[in-house]
């Protein structure tokens, strides 16, 4: 006789994720925390029921900096801001891809750095460097009479 | 439908905003794919994450949403700020109704 162990759903599927599923996003999401870029994840789903894996950031943000979703027989990658990076039908292919999803967020925001960078330096130079030829100005007038009495 | 772990307070309001979103969703009677299918989106995935409250309406498109869940632009980025930002909202509309 053949005795089959019927599980229940919440024990098979954690909100809706197979285990193995599961432990392929989770290998994702220590790689995030490796880089310092999240702190927890969790689990949510579509309103049809389609299984989410939400990586977050740390606090105090704590917003979601990558989404994994599975549709149909699909797996979508977003960005918190719903940028799609990847579409893929296998989950170890997305393993395989961790690094690359990792790097290219870094990349991202190390962009978006540099560009904040540059618009604070742009800014502070419009405002410093008015003040700074003001008084050079008038060192320029100055200068010669302090040389005649000299 | 969620079934997260443990959030920060910080999250609530985010929360508070994607249960907001998902009502008004229901009163123009919008399926999230629908609603996704209006904001030019190829999937609902996001529209889900927003909702679920782990993400936000990224302010290029609060507009467009707007539009699409038939609210007024301007009332609709406001309440968002209310959620998303509840202290720059004190600031810009502090004694303001």
């Amino acid at each position: 006789m053949t005795v089959i162990r019927l599980r229940r759903r919440g024990d098979a599927e954690p909100g809706g994720w197979r285990h193995e599923e599961l432990r392929e996003l989770e290998a994702i999401f220590a790689a995030f925390v490796r880089y310092g870029d999240a702190a927890e994840y969790a689990l949510g789903a579509t309103e049809r029921g389609e299984p989410q894996f939400y990586v977050l950031a740390p606090e105090p943000d704590c917003e979601c900096i990558l989404s994994i979703s599975r549709v149909g027989r699909v797996y979508l990658i977003e960005d918190g801001a719903g940028t799609m990076i990847e579409r893929v039908a296998d989950l170890k292919q997305l393993a395989d891809e961790r690094p690359h999803i990792v790097e290219r967020r870094h990349r991202s925001l190390l962009a978006k750095g540099v560009l904040a960078w540059c618009a604070a330096r742009t800014a502070i130079e419009e405002r410093i460097e008015p003040l700074l030829a003001e008084p050079l100005e008038v060192l320029s007038h100055i200068a010669p009479q302090l040389a005649a009495l000299a | 439908m969620q079934f997260a772990k443990a959030a920060p307070e910080a999250n609530e309001k985010r929360r508070q905003a994607g249960t907001w979103l998902k009502e008004l969703r229901a009163r123009v009677g919008l399926s999230q794919i629908e609603l996704a299918g209006r904001l030019g989106f190829k999937y609902y995935t996001f529209v889900s994450q927003v909702e679920n409250g782990f993400g936000r309406v990224p302010t290029a498109s609060m507009e467009a949403w707007a539009t699409a869940l038939g609210q007024e632009p301007a009332a609709f980025a406001r309440q968002l700020l209310s959620y998303y930002d509840p202290e720059f909202h004190r600031l810009l509309f502090k004694g303001k109704r």
